[in-house]
């Protein structure tokens, strides 16, 4: 396996499952190519759950590790994506778990508002928006919001964010529902 | 559903799974029909789109440097902790932890029924006893048998 994949391309043409299957024979070079492939997502992830930039990239860097370390039961059935979101999501309901209060921290040029061409005045206006939006996300339950995450900034479908989360296709279609419905109720409610 | 909504109308539930391409093709026309037809969900449906769009920003954070350089050193220095751990453990209990369990336990049960047998004094264990302590045995000195009436001749 090692020597057809990495003998035909570069390991950075490899498929995640081809990477993942390579990093479980100890190829590091494999499983670096799926840390660069995936750490902003992580990130993000993980960005959003917790609030905190610092404690997000340490984060990340453990899921990474749990991952590598926990490769050998990784079965080539299950997606890799889906099997490396369920240990950040366990890793951040964990961290959440750790803590009583959680602090968010606001949100920085981390964002591209969109249109470069727009008008300072539309430039704030979205800026403020987003804002708004990040204050409603962090008011939901932590089970709520990292499948909103998931669906609406992961791109996940459903079956995905139910082999992530453990839960079935049903449960993820309800709690999205809701999920969505407490944020418009948020904003709404912020901007009447 | 919302509060105002009407009794006919799809849950949120649907709406919100109409927007993610998460219904089948009937369901999809029917309630994409409904919500052209009601405002309410029409408004709701307009809503969970912009959401949609009001959140793609979020998906800009980064890192902003590779996370690689630093996994693969935490990760080293894991692997170089734990040989060091290996390397400090003594050899005999490596070798103890060799041994299969099953041959542990057939030694420990042979050594057993050893001392049980001599315990018991049984026929099977030949051990040297010594001379002084032939007054406590059954048979009085010089005698043949312990209770067999055949051994004793009737007179």
């Amino acid at each position: 396996m090692r020597r057809q994949a990495r003998g035909i391309r570069m390991v950075q043409e490899l498929t995640d499952r081809e990477c993942a299957l390579l990093s479980q024979q100890g190829d590091h070079a494999a499983y670096s190519t799926l840390v660069r492939r995936y750490q902003d997502r992580v990130y993000r992830f993980i960005l959003r759950m917790v609030g905190s930039r610092d404690e997000a990239l340490e984060l990340a860097q453990d899921v990474l590790i749990k991952a590598f370390q926990a490769l050998p039961g990784w079965r080539p059935e299950a997606e890799f994506r889906t099997w490396l979101f369920r240990i950040a999501s366990n890793t951040a309901t964990d961290a959440l778990r750790r803590r009583k209060v959680v602090e968010f921290v606001a949100l920085d040029e981390d964002y591209d508002v969109p249109g470069e061409g727009a008008g300072p005045e539309a430039q704030l206006a979205a800026k403020q928006q987003l804002r708004a939006l990040d204050a409603a996300l962090n008011r939901l339950p932590p089970d709520h919001r990292e499948i909103l995450l998931l669906r609406e900034v992961e791109d996940m479908s459903y079956s995905e964010i139910g082999a992530a989360l453990g839960i079935n296709e049903g449960t993820v279609k309800s709690r999205l529902a809701r999920a969505r419905e407490a944020v418009i109720d948020h904003y709404r409610r912020k901007n009447a | 559903m919302t509060s105002s909504m009407q009794p006919n109308c799809p849950r949120t539930e649907q709406l919100s799974a109409l927007i993610d391409g998460e219904l089948a093709a009937g369901a999809q026309e029917q309630i994409k029909s409904h919500a052209a037809a009601c405002p309410l969900c029409g408004a709701m449906l307009r809503d969970l789109t912009d959401l949609h769009a009001a959140l793609r920003p979020f998906a800009a954070a980064r890192v902003g440097f590779d996370l690689a350089p630093r996994v693969e050193q935490r990760l080293a220095a894991g692997r170089r902790q734990q040989q060091q751990q290996r390397k400090r453990e003594p050899r005999w209990w490596q070798g103890w932890r060799l041994l299969p369990s099953g041959l542990t336990a057939a030694g420990m049960l042979t050594v057993g029924v050893y001392l049980g047998a001599l315990l018991a004094g049984g026929a099977g264990v030949a051990a040297a006893r010594p001379a002084a302590m032939a007054v406590f045995d059954p048979v009085p000195p010089g005698g043949i048998c312990v209770g067999l009436q055949s051994c004793y001749p009737q007179r």
